[in-house]
């Protein structure tokens, strides 16, 4: 391969890159209607974009380095066995062009770079779980487990109705005795196997691994976007598993109960409110008034795109991963 | 002295302590200990409620010599306080916590309403 045809090839990845980048958020809301349909592909979608970008970036600066070549910044001996290294992570052959950049560069900032941001997310998580846990503790303090309907349950004494789940550790579905006492048995029933929905699919580690990658790197528009919808995907496949065990009528009698406004929402609250604007609509999706083939365009676009970028990285970080292994032994 | 605004986080027994106020009223340090299990310090129990005082969740009232301890508020506000907590914590997505339903909008109201009437014209 010439290196005008690599640097043009590079070149391309890097312009899918700031597409996807940029145009994301517009790309994921117009395949919305799309995505809510097969929501558990929507998930993967998104969460497979979000870990794809960042690496995709790491990938194309360790790609470059096996085309440009700089002055060398290391000693001679250290330089040699850096040139011996790439030489054995490079499975194309490759002309090289002469920079001013030092190559070297093009593997230590991305790779130091990578190295604090995975900190970071595990700093990030760590803090979310704590979060979690002491949130978890306190509420199951106040809170009493009872069978109900085939279910292990915490049920708070609050006249006002809600439920939410906590992941299985924690204590898993929690109502307030009010939701209880206001829902009929099966409107319980829907609300159960929705909260059930959550913890069988894992939904609390997703969100949490989620935000973690998404508070780091917000400044990608597209990781931004991608994380505050994933949670209406979320929601929609529970919902979709809950209709499989009841009836549709029953849960949408619930939501309307449990989504009346009754605790105070703040300022956190109502910024949540308009959090979700871009997502795809839970609650028009579970009626069934967002029907037609909208979407699929964009929808099929987002993901060849990050199939592609993935594709990509792949290539790139397992021929690194590869010679490292072998100790950077040329063939 | 001055008082924490919200609901305050409370340590294992400082919690012992609060129910054992809830569910007998008025007492003093020695009453307190008197219901706690093992035989804890006067003057542990006596910082406890100091703290506890200190974080708006009891108030302490002169009866003839002896001072008596209650509640400022009942189990149940506290519970409902710590669930507004919760409740902002989870839309803060600072933990993982999943609602069935947050608010719903007037317009998502409207489509939940409309579908059920559908639902029973077809009965």
């Amino acid at each position: 391969m010439t290196a005008a045809s690599a640097l043009t090839v590079a070149l391309i990845i890097g312009i899918s890159l700031a597409v996807i980048g940029i145009f994301g958020p517009a790309l994921l809301r117009h395949a919305a209607p799309a995505l809510a349909k097969t929501p558990h592909l929507a998930v993967a979608l998104l969460i497979g974009g979000i870990l794809v970008w960042p690496t995709t970036l790491l990938a194309l600066s360790l790609a470059l380095a096996w085309v440009l070549v700089g002055p060398a910044l290391l000693p001679q001996k250290a330089a040699l066995v850096c040139e011996q290294c790439l030489t054995a992570a490079n499975p194309f052959s490759v002309e090289s062009i002469q920079t001013t950049l030092p190559t070297v560069l093009l593997l230590v900032i991305p790779t130091v770079i990578a190295a604090m941001c995975t900190v970071g997310i595990a700093a990030q998580f760590m803090a979310r779980v704590r979060c979690s846990r002491s949130t978890a503790a306190r509420v199951q303090h106040e809170a009493y487990r009872r069978p109900l309907l085939g279910y292990n349950v915490s049920v708070v004494h609050d006249h006002r109705p809600w439920a939410l789940t906590f992941s299985p550790r924690l204590g898993g579905i929690t109502l307030s005795s009010g939701a209880i006492d206001q829902l009929a048995d099966d409107e319980l029933e829907a609300v159960l196997a929705h909260e059930q929905a959550h913890m069988d699919q894992r939904h609390h580690i997703v969100t949490a691994l989620v935000d973690s990658i998404a508070a780091q790197l917000r400044w990608v528009p597209f990781i931004r976007e991608a994380a505050e919808v994933l949670p209406d995907y979320l929601e929609i496949a529970a919902d979709q598993q809950a209709c499989r065990k009841v009836n549709t009528t029953a849960l949408v009698r619930a939501l309307l109960v449990l989504g009346e406004k009754k605790i105070p929402t703040g300022t956190i609250g109502s910024a949540a409110g308009t959090l979700f604007a871009a997502g795809p609509g839970r609650i028009p999706h579970l009626v069934g008034s967002s029907t037609g083939r909208k979407g699929y365009v964009p929808a099929l676009a987002a993901g060849s795109q990050i199939l592609l970028l993935g594709f990509v990285s792949v290539i790139v970080l397992l021929s690194y991963a590869i010679a490292l292994l072998t100790g950077c032994s040329l063939p | 002295m001055s008082i924490e605004p919200g609901i305050p986080t409370l340590g294992p027994l400082e919690e012992q302590v609060m129910h054992i106020l809830w569910d007998h009223g008025k007492l003093t340090v020695r009453e307190v200990i008197e219901f706690l299990p093992g035989d804890p310090a006067y003057t542990t129990i006596a910082t406890v409620l100091r703290h506890l005082g200190r974080k708006g969740m009891v108030t302490t009232v002169k009866d003839g010599r002896t001072a008596r301890h209650s509640a400022l508020m009942n189990r149940e506000q506290y519970t409902a306080g710590i669930m507004d907590q919760v409740l902002s914590t989870s839309r803060d997505r600072s933990a993982s916590i999943l609602h069935f339903v947050d608010t719903i909008t007037a317009t998502d109201r409207e489509l939940l309403l409309e579908y059920l009437q559908q639902q029973e014209g077809r009965k």
